[in-house]
């Protein structure tokens, strides 16, 4: 079929789809018809792309409305959810007392480069915080840098504040801190953490690495209580007899485990960065010191665990030794022979000497050595003294240490060995964390459980009428030893230094705690006769300690006077029947 | 009957929409809250931990035993306020006058517990605690 031709199918400025109108019925001829067709597959085309498109976006949209609504959202919003969690553990008392714990806090800076205006942001800042210097605030606004710290360790109050102020600049950051809520009273225990966590004393440094990975709080074998009354007790006649220092631990004797711990002059961990050297340093564990007639404890049951003497024998103690330079008196003199009871109560170095000469140096030595004297001890706080043992050990050695001279220990051996004497012979290693309960560590028995029974008795005959008189606890029955050494200054010894001490322990019939006391250089007063010997100084706090202490302890009162008591604390020996005659 | 059918699922339809965006907001609501929850548990379990520093600084012994001294009328326990029970003296003549009055319910716990029965305790001697229990009931029955 043959298409008319119009005459504006010539036309070159035709459209290229150019439809006539259809004015009449007309017949398309085929290229019309071909055109006609690509025009409806493009339209099917375009509507199938649109139609896909829709069907994506309402697919997404049921999508995103209905199967997972808000999936990052929702993570982000629980993100804080869990425990407050710090980056060391809590240290707490026997009792479960808070000792050292971890709070966060938020801490000001500013970025300099973007205050606007430093004057009005100090003036602004200065209100809200009156304790900041204005200068060194606008100072710091001013500098270069592009972060200053203003103020570290903000309460939720001021921080709130500085908020509200609404200073562009000003940001927070959460900064840990450690917070000693006992502050002195546990310095020397718990030590201190530095800015950055790290342990740098005590329990702290000790056990950094365990507290930095557990979560549950360190329990230590502390009693807060006793930690109390001992550090009142020491501080008071610290302050009595114008001494320079005390120390003092509490110990269980049966356990090792170490109840209180007690070192002053103290700091308080919570401003470590003022502490001084004096102030840090721990006398118990990390001093060592001449203890002075304390060690005649250690003599006197060595020669009984040898069978060198017994209560009933004795030592002539009518003239000082001589040994080269040195001569050996007594403080007490009594000018005749002594018996061993004699010996211990009066305190006598001639009959200590006497005694240890005669069992010997050798075994001597050797004992002292199984009682952990001649070696540093195994303790969890890090500051630990090794002893100063004479070396080598001569006869004269040997004299000396008799009565706590020419040796050098710290207070913490003097309480494990003490604990060992007292405690029927069995030494064990002293421990500040807190054992399960029950739980006993195994001992090494060190001497007799007979010789043990003998030094009670010899303790419990110094307090009752030697020269521990004044450690004294009606009901408690306390036990010790006096102790008054001569400080060591340049060559010699410094005859107006002393180190007075006390070594108790109670209830001395079958004891369970052991107390010793020491007060560096402590002068006599009026009260004391101007003496400033142990049992003037030292030895009322440990019976003003135990009379505080026992009640808390559960340990109950007995009737000093009761004849089971009395029969088991009396010594047959001449001893008493020759001070009678003397006294005569 | 097509387009009632149409009508039908339509409205269905609808309501499922509706019911589903329903609950979905309620769930948003609910886990909004859970979120606001524990947040909250987070902010408490930080505040008490704030406290109990607080507390332990609060309960320092040195600051107990200042506020006590100013005020409370206390002292520290002394032996003499302590001592067992089995170390009470009886008072002189308390068992005759129990025995005396012929209460029945004293017989029969002296009965019981025939130990008991043997003459009055002597002050200052430690009776067994089976005696002074059974006194005690003693007493309480016939003093009203």
């Amino acid at each position: 079929m043959k298409a008319t031709r119009h005459a504006y199918d010539d036309n070159p400025c035709k459209p290229r789809h150019f439809k006539p109108p259809p004015c009449a019925p007309v017949a398309l001829d085929e290229p019309a018809q071909q055109t006609l067709e690509i025009g409806r597959t493009r339209l099917l085309v375009t509507a199938g792309l649109f139609a896909v498109a829709f069907a994506v976006i309402a697919l997404r949209l049921v999508d995103v409305t209905l199967v997972k609504p808000t999936g990052e959202t929702r993570l982000a919003r629980n993100h804080v959810v869990g425990k407050v969690e710090t980056s060391r553990a809590d240290i707490v008392d026997r009792n479960g007392v808070l000792l050292a714990t971890t709070l966060t806090s938020p801490s000001l800076f500013a970025n300099p480069k973007q205050i606007l205006d430093a004057r009005e942001a100090t003036k602004k800042l200065i209100a809200v915080l009156p304790d900041l210097s204005e200068a060194e605030v606008y100072a710091k606004l001013t500098s270069e840098r592009s972060f200053v710290w203003l103020k570290r360790h903000l309460t939720p109050r001021q921080q709130f504040e500085i908020n509200r102020l609404g200073v562009p600049g000003f940001a927070f950051e959460r900064e840990e801190r450690r917070v000693y809520p006992d502050g002195n009273l546990i310095s020397h225990v718990v030590g201190y953490a530095g800015i950055d966590n790290k342990g740098l004393a005590g329990i702290e440094r000790g056990f950094d690495d365990i507290l930095k990975e557990r979560k549950a709080p360190l329990q230590l074998s502390i009693d807060l209580r006793l930690q109390h009354i001992m550090h009142e007790e020491l501080s008071r006649t610290i302050q009595d007899f114008t001494a320079i220092g005390g120390a003092g631990i509490v110990m269980d004797v049966r356990t090792g485990e170490v109840l209180a711990l007690v070192s002053l002059p103290d700091f308080d961990p919570n401003k470590s960065s003022t502490a001084t050297p004096e102030t840090t340093f721990n006398r118990v564990t990390l001093g060592t010191y001449e203890m002075g007639s304390i060690f005649k404890t250690f003599t006197a049951a060595m020669a009984l665990d040898a069978h060198t003497t017994t209560l009933a024998g004795g030592y002539d103690a009518s003239h000082p030794i001589t040994v080269g330079r040195f001569v050996i008196h007594d403080y007490h003199d009594l000018h005749r022979w002594l018996s061993v009871p004699e010996i211990f109560e009066h305190s006598s170095n001639i009959g200590a000497a006497r005694m240890a000469m005669d069992a010997g140096s050798e075994r001597f030595k050797d004992f002292l050595g199984r009682l952990g004297l001649l070696r540093a001890p195994a303790f969890e706080i890090p500051e630990i003294g090794a002893p100063l043992v004479p070396s080598p050990w001569r006869e004269v050695s040997t004299m000396t240490v008799a009565f706590g001279h020419g040796i050098s220990v710290s207070p913490l051996q003097v309480a494990i060995a003490a604990s060992a004497v007292v405690n029927g012979g069995i030494l064990r290693q002293a421990t500040i964390v807190k054992p399960p309960e029950g739980y006993v560590p195994s001992g090494q028995q060190v001497m007799s459980p007979r010789t043990s029974e003998d030094m009670r008795r010899l303790m419990r005959l110094v307090v009752e009428q030697g020269t521990g008189k004044d450690a004294a606890a009606p009901g408690y029955l306390v036990g010790g030893k006096t102790g008054t050494a001569e400080k060591v200054s340049g060559k010699g010894y410094a005859h107006k230094a002393l180190l007075s001490s006390f070594l108790g322990a109670f209830p001395i019939n079958n004891p369970r705690y052991l107390v010793l006391a020491i007060i560096d250089e402590p002068h006599g007063n009026a009260k004391s006769h101007g003496f400033a010997t142990g049992g003037w100084t030292a030895a009322p706090v440990v019976g003003r300690s135990v009379a505080r202490m026992a009640p808390l302890l559960g340990v109950d009162p007995i009737d000093e006077g009761a004849p089971e008591i009395r029969r088991a604390l009396v010594i047959d020996s001449p001893g008493g029947s020759i001070k009678k005659i003397a006294a005569n | 009957m097509i387009r009632l059918g149409t009508v039908l699922w339509l409205v269905l339809v609808a309501f499922v929409g509706f019911g589903m965006f329903k609950v979905k907001y309620e769930v948003m609501d609910l886990e909004d809250e859970l979120a606001r929850a524990n947040r909250a548990i987070v902010a408490d379990q930080d505040a008490i931990h704030v406290l109990k520093a607080e507390w332990a600084f609060l309960g320092q012994p040195s600051r107990l035993a200042e506020l006590s001294r100013r005020h409370l009328d206390l002292v520290p326990l002394g032996t003499a306020q302590l001592g067992q029970i089995g170390a009470i003296a009886f008072r002189p003549g308390a068992v005759p006058l129990a025995v005396a009055a012929g209460a029945p319910t004293p017989q029969a716990a002296l009965q019981t517990a025939p130990q008991a029965t043997p003459a009055p305790p002597v002050p200052g001697s430690k009776p067994p605690l089976v005696a002074a229990t059974t006194l005690a009931n003693a007493r309480i029955r016939i003093v009203p």
